[in-house]
């Protein structure tokens, strides 16, 4: 409720701005997999490791023509997030700034809608960057995939729980890993489960 | 990202960058079963890389609409040539939902540009294909083998002579022998005289046949242990610039590891099994040399002999064993009668041993009162030696396959009538005959006779030439899709139409040679085939009968009774293997279709 009158606001005080055509309704078929790797899983503190995006058109990954940026070593990059996502600190010197780089994810992904896994977090996290900056949220539309994949399950198997794990979910959908935990082989894997669950809605 | 997916064959001609830009610049997509991925005759603008699932490609302008010829797992590259030559030749069509790796037609045009190794692959034609895969797999297995091999394993009995003996008594015993050095102990000591030795000595050092062997010994010896590597014995030869090394265990020589030995041992020992047979006195020793064989076929296969000369080699080898037991079993006084095998025997490409196909020609006036006996007993001596029975009755103990020459000429004339019964299967039986025994011009009349009766017989060459058709419903090919582990049968589906094809156009043409490449490069000479496409149907035949080979030795499990299947599981080989089935068994379809516009067999 409070991030749909957010929305408005920030429509009413962009449209006209030089970021206006985010705020228009997309009209393709095009969506764009997004997947941040963080410091943590707490979106108020964490802090941005690295961002990909993936477009996904016509039945397509299009990995080619994916975005995969990383940032500067934040300085709470912990021991702990290195397990995780085994980066290092050293592999991301050669990171890129914040501000750029988050104009250059707006101008790629545009108006179309970003699907991904727990996607409202990743969300939340571009947002805490791009507040300060720009003076507006991510206004895409989401898709959320394991709510999708939630509905699909009901509908096949309804007796059964799903498991909406992302590993879980990839097994069942009978999605290869990609590299797990990198943030453009998580954003390959989550465009593939996207791509499967569509085809089951257009199979039944 | 996906790197683990450009670990293999031909990815692995890339360099580290370009194989990175290739990883940063590939599509996905998923197919579904049924889905058209790339028809014939179209363009196309995605080189595709399995990723996971099948994919089937067809021949959408053969006979029968949409013929199956080849299939594409997990690993597999499809759609290149398409990209190349602008247009794709097949259908590739989706068999079961299939993950794929899209790689942009102008990325992959720019590498194949750049990197010459990666580009030249794509160019390749068939024969340049296997010669690749011949190399690489030669080192692997032979030269480990080589290098654990020890001492003892390729050492001769020592020949030691006293050190009063004479120069004589040594020339004699190296010629009694065969060998080419003797030890000559001198005060407890030993030391070692070689031909060369003895050479020098008689020539050069003026020293006369009588004087006594000390005179030219050598008392530096070069000695190795009976557990020393047998590479290390190949050192130190090298290092010390000799020829043999004296092996001694406990101040006592055990054996000589002569350089020939060695040389011999690592080009697998072909030339022992051989001496073997030659020197078989009686069947228990011809039966030990005929059990090695099948070692010697692993050891040549391992060091990436080609194809045809192993079967060259083979061929001589069995043919000797069966003339050998021939001569041992049959009297002396019927030895003018010819002895012939058929089958894959007659055409020489046995490699393990099949089931045995002979027959027995006599001459006109041949009298020979206990011939069904002796047949007899000739195919149960050959039961001892390994060679399985005939399922089709095939052998001289069948009245029907032993017969004087008019007997022959009859019989010919008989199942010539018979087209399309039993005769025919006989009559293929007998092109391949091949003489092994006895006098070989018998065959040679016999042939002739077949020739003038079926080689310009329109009707009959075209039922010869029928079961090319009827055997290859290339859908069964590789079996049923849904169950890859029943796998290909290699011999029906692809050896045989080639073999027989090859077989009805060389009775078309009166040649007399049986093998298949033999035939092949008559066929050439006497303009009924292009060289190139006969080259290449050489290779396929050599591909295909290396995967049969490699199948079956893998099912051997040391019992040489059991003939082994002919089923191949495609999933099983390696993506390089595949693409090299693949391109073969393009070529036999391509043959087959050339085939039935000679012999008419669309109707």
């Amino acid at each position: 409720m409070i991030r749909q009158l957010r929305r408005y606001a920030d429509r009413y005080r962009h449209a006209h701005g030089p970021y206006g055509h985010l705020f228009l309704p997309y009209e393709g078929e095009d969506v764009v997999a997004l997947d941040c790797e963080t410091t943590g899983l707490d979106s108020r503190h964490a802090e941005l490791v690295s961002i990909a995006a993936v477009p996904v058109r016509a039945g397509r990954v299009c990995a080619s023509e994916s975005m995969d940026v990383h940032f500067k070593p934040p300085e709470s990059l912990s021991s702990d997030s290195i397990t995780i996502h085994r980066l290092r600190p050293v592999d991301l010197d050669e990171g890129e700034e914040i501000a750029d780089t988050l104009e250059a994810l707006l101008a790629f992904i545009g108006n179309r809608p970003v699907v991904g896994w727990c996607i409202d977090f990743d969300v939340a996290m571009i947002n805490r960057y791009l507040r300060p900056l720009l003076g507006f949220d991510l206004p895409n539309a989401t898709i959320e995939l394991s709510l999708l994949y939630q509905k699909k399950m009901r509908y096949w198997q309804p007796e059964m729980e799903p498991d909406l794990r992302f590993e879980a979910m990839a097994k069942a959908l009978q999605v290869p890993m990609m590299a797990r935990h990198s943030a453009r082989g998580d954003a390959v894997t989550a465009g593939l489960m996207y791509l499967q669950l569509q085809r089951a809605t257009q199979d039944h | 990202m996906i790197e683990q997916e450009l670990n293999h064959y031909p990815f692995t001609l890339l360099g580290e960058d370009a194989r990175h830009r290739l990883n940063q610049g590939m599509d996905l997509a998923y197919f579904e079963k049924g889905d058209i991925i790339l028809d014939a005759a179209s363009a196309s603008d995605y080189v595709y890389v399995v990723h996971k699932g099948s994919v089937a490609e067809l021949d959408v302008t053969a006979p029968d609409g949409r013929s199956q010829v080849g299939i594409y797992a997990a690993g597999d590259l499809f759609g290149a040539i398409s990209v190349i030559n602008g247009k794709s030749r097949y259908r590739f069509r989706c068999e079961e939902q299939t993950l794929c790796h899209l790689i942009p037609a102008k990325l992959f045009l720019t590498l194949c540009n750049e990197e010459d190794e990666f580009g030249r692959y794509f160019r390749q034609t068939l024969a340049e294909k296997s010669q690749r895969l011949a190399e690489r797999r030669e080192g692997g297995v032979t030269l480990a083998g080589f290098m654990l091999a020890r001492v003892e394993q390729c050492m001769r009995e020592p020949m030691i002579m006293s050190a009063s003996a004479s120069l004589r008594d040594a020339v004699a015993t190296l010629k009694r022998h065969g060998v080419d050095s003797v030890l000559v102990e001198i005060d407890a000591k030993f030391a070692i005289v070689t031909k060369t030795d003895l050479l020098t000595g008689l020539v050069m050092g003026g020293h006369s046949p009588d004087d006594p062997l000390s005179s030219v010994a050598e008392r530096n010896l070069v000695t190795a242990l009976p557990g020393d590597y047998l590479f290390t014995a190949l050192t130190m030869m090298t290092r010390h610039k000799v020829a043999r090394v004296v092996v001694m265990a406990h101040g006592h020589p055990v054996g000589v590891v002569e350089l020939t030995d060695v040389l011999s041992f690592f080009s697998s020992r072909s030339y022992v099994v051989g001496l073997e047979i030659e020197k078989a006195e009686d069947l228990d020793a011809l039966r030990l040399a005929s059990e090695r064989l099948p070692d010697l076929v692993q050891a040549l296969m391992a060091q990436g002999v080609k194809m045809r000369f192993a079967m060259d080699l083979l061929a001589a080898l069995n043919g000797r064993i069966m003339a050998k037991a021939f001569e041992m079993v049959i009297p002396a006084e019927q030895h003018s009668a010819c002895l012939i095998v058929m089958g894959s025997e007659g055409r020489g490409e046995q490699i393990l041993k099949t089931d045995q196909d002979n027959g027995l020609i006599l001459g006109d006036h041949q009298d020979w009162p206990h011939c069904h006996k002796d047949a007899g007993q000739f195919t149960e001596t050959l039961l001892t030696l390994g060679y399985p029975p005939c399922p089709g009755k095939v052998m001289v103990s069948n009245p029907e396959w032993v017969g004087t020459q008019s007997q022959w000429r009859e019989r010919i004339h008989d199942w010539a009538g018979d087209a399309g019964g039993e005769g025919m299967i006989r009559i293929t039986t007998l092109v391949d005959a091949h003489c092994v025994a006895g006098s070989s011009h018998l065959l040679d009349e016999i042939r002739q006779t077949l020739f003038d009766r079926c080689s310009d017989d329109e009707v009959f060459l075209r039922h010869f030439a029928r079961p090319v058709l009827q055997f290859a419903t290339p859908l069964n090919l590789f079996g049923s899709l849904k169950k890859p582990q029943h796998g290909i049968d290699i011999k029906k589906g692809a050896l045989f139409p080639l073999v027989h094809g090859v077989r009805a156009m060389a009775l078309q043409c009166r040649i007399e040679e049986t093998s298949t490449l033999a035939r092949l490069e008559k066929l050439v000479a006497a303009g009924a085939m292009e060289a190139s496409f006969a080259e290449d149907l050489g290779e396929a035949m050599e591909l295909f009968s290396e995967l049969r080979l490699n199948h079956q030795l893998e099912n051997l499990h040391g019992d040489a009774m059991n003939i082994p299947s002919n089923h191949i599981v495609v999933q099983t080989l390696s993506s390089l293997e595949r693409d090299l089935l693949r391109d073969a068994l393009h070529l036999v379809s391509d043959f087959k279709q050339r085939l039935s516009r000679r012999f008419h067999l669309e109707y």
